[in-house]
């Protein structure tokens, strides 16, 4: 849920990374933490294993301008891909305001591409969120790979209601800034209806 | 009382649990003793080497034991100093073990093992 602080006038939001194991997540959150300019964002927190695979979360805040005199700051956070720390990702859902789904586009990854989608609708039922009514914009990551399924059939497959779609490569940034921001014009669109 | 790894793997159980859903336990107290480490670091510190939770009835008292954690649920038949001061007692006991097992393991891994890679190579 959005935090509005008067007393500062300050916005927090918080937008979720979510996909399968290996997808991506952190790459994405690293790039936009290394382009971004130093008094924009504060420190990224990476709770990872010893073999550098999300533990828990990864966070950072991050400041993108103000709207109607009030400082919007985002939250990014990633959860852990890998099945098995799903109650873990469960709780990082909790009071999101909007989620980045990065699909992994290789062949091999379609299957958990589907399960992780479906586990991402079960996890927002639990808190009795809708995806189809919260702010949300499917990735398609790793496209400079050669054994990629083409967009039009991955769109069809996993873009559950007309959301943006964004092409990327997250480990030379392309398409990462296009995915956040088309989140964050949702999350902002929504916060001025309410 | 559950052995995990770091990484949330559970390694043994033992004890009157239950039901307890014990992945998830193990997970979770992965990621509360990752993200307690990542508080420590922001303080300056290394890593906390104890965690408790106290509930109204059942109660968590975790210790970090190298690459493993020693996680504790006990109810309000006891209490949280006699359970840290329990732990405490079997510490070097419970780390001896886990180096011993280390050395088993690697022996078990170069004796044992060793025809199984022949065979694959």
């Amino acid at each position: 849920m959005t935090f509005i602080n008067y007393a500062s006038r300050e916005i927090n939001c918080k937008i979720v990374y979510y996909g399968p194991g290996l997808c991506g997540k952190t790459t994405n959150l690293q790039y936009i933490y290394d382009s971004t300019a130093t008094q924009a964002k504060g420190k990224l927190i990476s709770l990872a294993t010893e073999t550098d695979r999300t533990l828990f979360f990864d966070f950072m805040p991050l400041e993108l301008g103000t709207v109607r005199g009030f400082k919007t700051r985002f939250h990014l956070y990633t959860v852990p891909g890998q099945v098995f720390y799903e109650a873990s990702r469960k709780l990082i859902l909790k009071g999101v305001d909007g989620v980045v789904f990065v699909a992994d586009s290789q062949e091999e990854r379609m299957d958990a591409n589907i399960e992780s989608l479906y586990n991402l609708e079960e996890n927002l039922q639990a808190y009795g969120y809708d995806l189809m009514k919260l702010p949300y914009v499917l990735q398609l990551n790793k496209r400079d790979l050669p054994n990629v399924i083409p967009s039009p059939d991955l769109t069809s497959e996993l873009q559950r209601k007309g959301e943006p779609v964004v092409e990327a490569v997250a480990s030379t940034g392309a398409g990462v800034f296009d995915t956040l921001k088309a989140v964050a014009k949702q999350v902002l669109t929504e916060l001025r209806k309410s | 009382m559950v052995l995990v790894d770091k990484d949330g793997q559970q390694i043994a159980v033992h004890g009157e649990l239950g039901d307890l859903d014990t992945t998830s336990l193990a997970s979770l107290v992965a990621g509360n003793v990752a993200a307690t480490g990542g508080m420590a670091k922001l303080i300056g510190e290394d890593e906390f080497p104890t965690l408790s939770h106290e509930g109204a009835k059942e109660s968590i008292h975790i210790s970090v034991i190298g690459r493993v954690l020693l996680v504790v649920v006990f109810d309000d038949r006891s209490s949280l100093g006699l359970v840290k001061l329990a732990v405490q007692t079997n510490l070097s006991g419970i780390s001896q073990c886990l180096r011993g097992n280390r050395k088993r393991i690697r022996h078990t891994r170069s004796e044992e093992c060793a025809p199984i890679c022949r065979d694959y190579r």
